[in-house]
């Protein structure tokens, strides 16, 4: 045992402040992942290194953002959530569907309406997308079911709530939604980015610093990790595995609503994608399946990998002139190859 | 209100449909047809070549748009225009079926079309769109995925002077097309199509029975549309029930129509009259398990009228269909583009709304062969 | 000769684990291998299983060069391995963990269940054990699964039989089933490895011991030759004050402690480990719970601090009532639990100071947690209970076992303690690191932390306790205090 003890500390911080910002391979293997994506297209498609192309990757990546945000949190916790796709189109429906009554903007949404209403149709499907996620940690929980199973039903009754409350009708949304979805902020120099880009940016530094600096964000690293031994730390593990479940849905309603805005209006058929996509993102990023590994950092990059492949095969595909078909095709290529790529970067860290 | 190109083949009194019938989302998305239906050998194969050469670590200069070649350019006089088009999903034979009539038509008009494919996904259809609103084009046409989605991209484009052409679905409610930037929507008419089938099947029945009501995706308007063209037919007949009393959803799935439908031949007892499936790849799903059941003798009719209904009405097994005329539209969204390109028209001069009639194709209209021939892709009239 | 090694090397990162070890074992032999935590004896063994394809050196086996580049390939030299942490399949049952990827078929390919049940049932009798062997492996006690651990490694067919600490989560009759068991393979021309930190059982099983210490071997001595105590010496390089020579004569147990009552049970049960247990311990008392593997004190450790929910009964904590099964109560009022099984206990992957400061991370480092405040949080603990190496960033993997046991307590220390209850505290851990950590228990037991341990080591309860409880079949049946008792006396009473 030391005897001078403080200034002992002080040094192995040193050592460890030394360590971390190298990282491990692993940490970086999705940073190698995304700058190699990015010098192919920059290599390959003319005009890709642009700032409009930075201004497309950001806008495409931002509702993907938001929703990987929570699903990180479920998938830290070692647990999955197949409900995020359908609990974003039933916020925004409910949402669509609110501002299009009698009491808020009318029929079509273009009656006049105080702000106050406009703030409860926003409010009013957030908070029901909050407690369908916690009634799927509520069910997971008290069930002892696995979550994909849980999840897979509250996706479909989502679904068929969303089904039954527009009756496959068109919803207008309120105007602030548009605007968040479609106008930008000038950043000078001509460079804009849409008020959305910024609302995912702060979704992500919420989720960050949760993960990362609170004592529930310890706990969802450590319930991941090994269950049993959080429980015999005395962490009350089935509250974490409820609040991220609850915290998933909640930000799958956020980015339900800012896409609604985006696309100016609700149907039944959007967000059909966003679960595999978003999936795909987080683990693109390098967060683990099995939980206990990940953090939102790594999201970020994920996202912006898969924004990245995205924008830069359609840019591709039309100087090419390739049939547009052709594009999942190649998507799903890529993404084997980076996640192929991703794997074995971390596999060499490992060893 | 224009009819374009009233066909002799064609038995449609002028002005059968009322504009003012809000239509919204993708009149005929969603009907996920099997890839072998893709009929011209020659997309085909470019198709493959662009796959492979893309598999082939992406060498540059291969694939290219498949039916230039084979089409020559336009006239050679003509500087050739550019074109960007979208439209719901190439999943669907019927949304190919327009990209192949698009490009034949654009390599004869001196048109380059350039294909975003919309994945029956609003948010892909409207990243693509997005991604091109900066690049010159001559004209746009678009069938959105879903109404109001690629609405910020086409105003973006009528700032820059972009004429955009809708077609089938409206990309923003009537009322709006012109502010927001679209300049003319070319569009079958639903509720027709579904009328003039079902009003074949209730004269086939003598007007009494029961009925079968298959319908496509209740998400899209096309499929309401349809839905109320047979209800509108219906309520003339009295005498005539519908099985489990009303449509039958099945979102353009043939599986899930073979499966309803067969559930439905299960449980009645008498043998019931007639079927009006909205699409013709549900129906010819379905007609096999008539074989062997009371309902052998049952009237099957149904709607889109392109290849393989039309053998099926030739040999007997689909009573009637009516043709959702996929050509045509896209052919004149294009032609109209490229007209309004070429001879700098102005906003006004163009009409806001142009209905493209199909007609009812039975043994009887003696339309048959000549719907064989405009429908064949190399031809892509109809 | 059965099997040679020579020259065999391994570096992880910068810091050499083995460095140039030879080693040799002919047919029919025991060898043992010892040496201090981190000495570089599972890595010389992981090398032999084929864990750890990349070494320098030269392993032959039966004159030819042996590849051991994959666990698959050492079996097909006939190495078989029982590791000291456990590997079943918790799902499956008893019977098929024992034959696990080699279940007896007929001609169709239909397992013979009955067969294997019944072969399954005469292994484990061997050893003195008699269980229903359709049991999930995950609902029996860490002993047992130990048991079926060795048995499936012995019955595998193997010539060379490396085992990893086999005894350590057994009592003495089954260790004695199990030596008897070795001696007849041994008989029959298996040779094997066996490391062990009971240094007593090296030198009863083997007749070879080869000392390791920082990666280099120190000597190879035969077992005739030596006594525990110099071996121990060979192992650490220093004379250490044996405590363990004590074991062996009567310990003369002081009277019942007069304190207050710190824990108080009433009449807990939970079939089919234990029921109506009613026990106290009071502040500054060491309270022992004895019994053989099974006998239920185990899985009363674990009740007692909420890790398992008792179907009836009462716990009181200082007068008051603790909520059972409810391990945040519990770890909030000072109620903690040390378990034998490091990998339920410590998230593995995580960092050392992020499983320092799980469990009191808002007393110890407050509402807003960096990295920083963590660490000098979590230095100062790990110094006391002396965890090397103190590199609070590394994932407690990295750790060998005894270390990661002391990170365990180190959790605890951040907090109040009270009562800490331990099942099996120092298994699996050298002479070293176990007088540390016990050292550690006597001194919160010196500030008033009421503690009991939970062990089928006589040794270590008549070495540490003031009062030893015997459990047999989930009942407490004896109660030692202020008398003299000795090893044969409590294995008696068991």
């Amino acid at each position: 045992m030391t005897t001078d003890v403080p200034r002992d500390i002080e040094r192995v911080l040193k050592t460890v402040r030394r360590g971390r910002w190298w990282g491990e391979p692993s940490d970086w293997a999705p940073f190698v992942t995304l700058a190699a994506i990015v010098v192919f297209f920059a290599l390959t498609t003319r005009g890709f290194l642009q700032p409009g192309t930075l201004r497309l990757v950001l806008q495409q990546g931002a509702v993907l953002a938001i929703v990987s945000v929570g699903l990180t949190f479920v998938l830290i916790c070692g647990e999955i959530d197949l409900s995020v796709g359908m609990v974003a189109l039933w916020t925004a429906c409910a949402c669509g569907v609110l501002f299009e009554c009698p009491f808020a903007a009318g029929e079509g949404g273009d009656g006049p309406v105080s702000w106050w209403v406009v703030a409860a149709v926003i409010a009013a499907p957030l908070l029901s997308s909050l407690l369908l996620g916690l009634a799927s940690g509520v069910v997971t929980v008290g069930s002892r079911l696995p979550s994909f199973i849980i999840t897979l039903a509250l996706m479909n009754i989502a679904d068929g709530m969303a089904r039954w409350i527009t009756n496959s009708e068109k919803f207008a949304v309120p105007g602030i939604l548009k605007r968040i979805g479609n106008d930008r902020i000038p950043l000078g120099g001509g460079f804009s980015l849409p008020y959305s880009v910024f609302v995912a940016a702060a979704v992500l530094l919420a989720g960050h610093l949760t993960l990362k600096h609170t004592r529930f964000g310890r706990f969802v690293y450590m319930t991941g990790g090994n269950r049993e031994a959080a429980r015999l730390a005395g962490v009350r593990t089935s509250r974490i595995v409820v609040a991220g479940l609850a915290i998933c849905g909640w930000t799958a309603g956020i980015g339900g609503l800012v896409n609604a805005g985006r696309l100016e209006s609700v149907t039944l058929d959007q967000n059909a994608d966003l679960l595999l996509s978003a999936v795909a993102c987080v683990v693109l990023g390098g967060t683990s399946l099995f939980g206990g590994e990940g953090g939102i950092g790594r999201t970020l990059i994920g996202v912006l990998t898969y924004s990245v492949l995205q924008v830069g095969l359609n840019a591709l595909v039309v100087q090419l002139e390739w049939d547009d078909r052709i594009r999942p095709f190649l998507m799903g290529l890529v993404l084997l190859g980076a996640l192929v790529l991703n794997g074995i970067l971390a596999r060499r860290g490992d060893s | 209100m224009t009819h374009d190109e009233a066909n002799v083949n064609e038995p449609i009194e002028p002005g059968a449909r009322a504009s003012s019938t809000a239509r919204g989302a993708a009149g005929v998305g969603g009907r996920h047809g099997d890839s072998d239906r893709l009929p011209d050998r020659a997309t085909r194969r470019g198709f493959l070549a662009g796959a492979m050469g893309a598999s082939a670590a992406m060498a540059a200069g291969c694939g290219g748009s498949p039916d230039k070649a084979a089409t020559g350019t336009g006239p050679s006089d003509r500087k050739p225009l550019r074109a960007a088009f979208s439209n719901a999903g190439l999943q669907s034979t019927w949304c190919a079926l327009g990209k192949q009539t698009a490009e034949l038509w654009g390599g004869l008009l001196g048109v380059d079309v350039q294909w975003f494919d919309g994945e029956f996904d609003p948010e892909k259809q409207r990243n693509k769109i997005d991604q091109i609103v900066d690049q010159d084009w001559d004209f746009c046409c678009f069938q959105a995925v879903a109404i109001d989605a690629l609405a910020p991209p086409v105003r973006y484009l009528k700032e820059r002077g972009v004429p955009v052409i809708s077609m089938d679905t409206l990309v923003v409610p009537m009322d709006k097309m012109r502010e927001t930037g679209v300049w003319m929507e070319v569009t079958p008419d639903h509720v027709f199509m579904a009328e003039s089938s079902t009003r074949d099947m209730m004269r086939r029945i003598g007007g009494k029975g029961r009925v079968i009501h298959i319908g496509g995706l209740s998400a899209h308007s096309g499929a309401r549309d349809r839905r109320r063209g047979f209800e509108q037919v219906l309520r003339e007949f009295p005498d005539v029930q519908v099985v489990g009393g009303g449509v039958v959803w099945c979102d353009w799935e043939k599986q899930k129509a073979r499966d309803a439908f067969e559930s439905m031949l299960q449980q009645e007892k008498e043998p019931i009259a007639g079927a009006f499936f909205h699409s013709d790849d549900m129906a010819l799903a379905c007609i096999p398990a008539l074989a062997n059941s009371i309902h052998k003798d049952m009237v099957i009719t149904a709607v889109d009228g392109q290849k393989e209904g039309l053998f099926a009405v030739r040999d007997g097994t689909l009573a009637a269909t009516t043709v959702n005329p996929v050509c045509r539209i896209h052919r004149t969204a294009l032609t109209i583009g490229q007209f309004i390109a070429r001879n700098r028209e102005s906003i006004d001069e163009v009409p806001e709304l142009v209905i493209t009639p199909g007609p009812l194709v039975t043994k009887d209209t003696g339309n048959l062969e000549a719907m064989l021939y405009l429908a064949d892709p190399r031809h892509g009239i109809v | 000769m059965l099997l040679e090694c020579r020259g065999i090397s391994k570096r992880f990162g910068g810091s050499a684990a083995l460095d140039g070890v030879d080693f040799e074992l002919p047919a029919g032999s025991a060898h043992g291998l010892v040496g201090s935590n981190g000495a570089g004896k599972s890595t010389l063994m992981r090398i032999l299983a084929g864990a750890l394809p990349s070494f320098e050196g030269r392993v032959v086996i039966d004159g030819r060069p042996a590849d051991l580049s994959s666990p698959r390939a050492a079996s097909r030299h006939g190495i078989a391995m029982v590791h000291q942490e456990l590997s079943g399949i918790g799902s499956l049952s008893v019977a098929e963990n024992l034959f696990l990827g080699r279940q007896p078929v007929d001609r169709f390919g239909r397992v013979r269940w009955g067969l294997m049940r019944a072969t399954a049932a005469a292994y484990l009798a061997e050893m003195g054990i008699d269980i229903d062997v359709r049991r999930r492996l995950d609902s029996c006690p860490l002993v047992l699964r130990q048991m079926v651990e060795i048995a499936r490694g012995i019955h595998s067919g193997a010539r060379i039989l490396i085992l990893d600490e086999p005894t350590s989560a057994l009592s003495p009759p089954e260790t004695r089933g199990l030596f008897g068991l070795l001696r007849e393979l041994r008989r029959r021309g298996v040779a094997m490895v066996y490391i062990s930190h009971f240094i007593e059982d090296v030198l009863d099983i083997c007749d070879r011991v080869t000392v390791l210490r920082d990666g280099r071997r120190v000597g190879t001595f035969d077992a005739g030759a030596m006594t525990k105590h110099s071996i121990v010496h060979a192992m650490l390089g220093r004379n250490v004050e044996d405590e363990e020579a004590g074991y062996e004569r009567a310990m003369e147990l002081p009277e019942r402690s007069a304190g207050p009552t710190v824990l108080d049970a009433r009449g807990l049960t939970r079939e089919p480990f234990f029921r109506e247990i009613s026990l106290q311990v009071a502040a500054g008392e060491c309270v022992g719970l004895y019994g053989f593997v099974g006998a239920g004190h185990q899985e009363l450790a674990h009740a007692l601090a909420g890790a398992l929910r008792p179907r009836t009964g009462q716990v009181r904590l200082e007068d008051r009532s603790v909520p059972l099964g409810d391990t945040h109560a519990a770890v909030r009022r000072g109620l903690v639990l040390v378990a034998a099984d490091r990998a339920a206990t410590l998230v593995r992957s995580a960092p050392i100071f992020m499983n320092v400061t799980l469990a009191h991370l808002r007393s110890a480092v407050g509402a807003w947690i960096t990295r920083a405040k963590e660490i000098r949080a979590a230095l100062p603990v790990l110094d006391r209970v002396g965890c090397v190496p103190r590199e609070p960033t590394r994932p407690v993997r990295s750790l060998s076992g005894g270390n990661q046991q002391k990170v365990v307590l180190a959790k605890w220390l951040l907090g109040p303690i009270r009562a800490l209850v331990m099942d099996e505290p120092t298994r699996g851990m050298d002479v070293g690191a176990k007088q540390e950590v016990l050292k550690l228990v006597r001194e919160l037991r010196d500030q008033g932390a009421g503690v009991l341990i939970a062990s089928t080591e006589p040794e270590l309860l008549l070495a540490h306790c003031d009062r030893i409880l015997v459990m047999r079949r989930g009942t407490i049946v004896r109660e030692f205090a202020g008398e003299s008792v000795d090893r044969g006396q409590l294995l008696r009473s068991a």
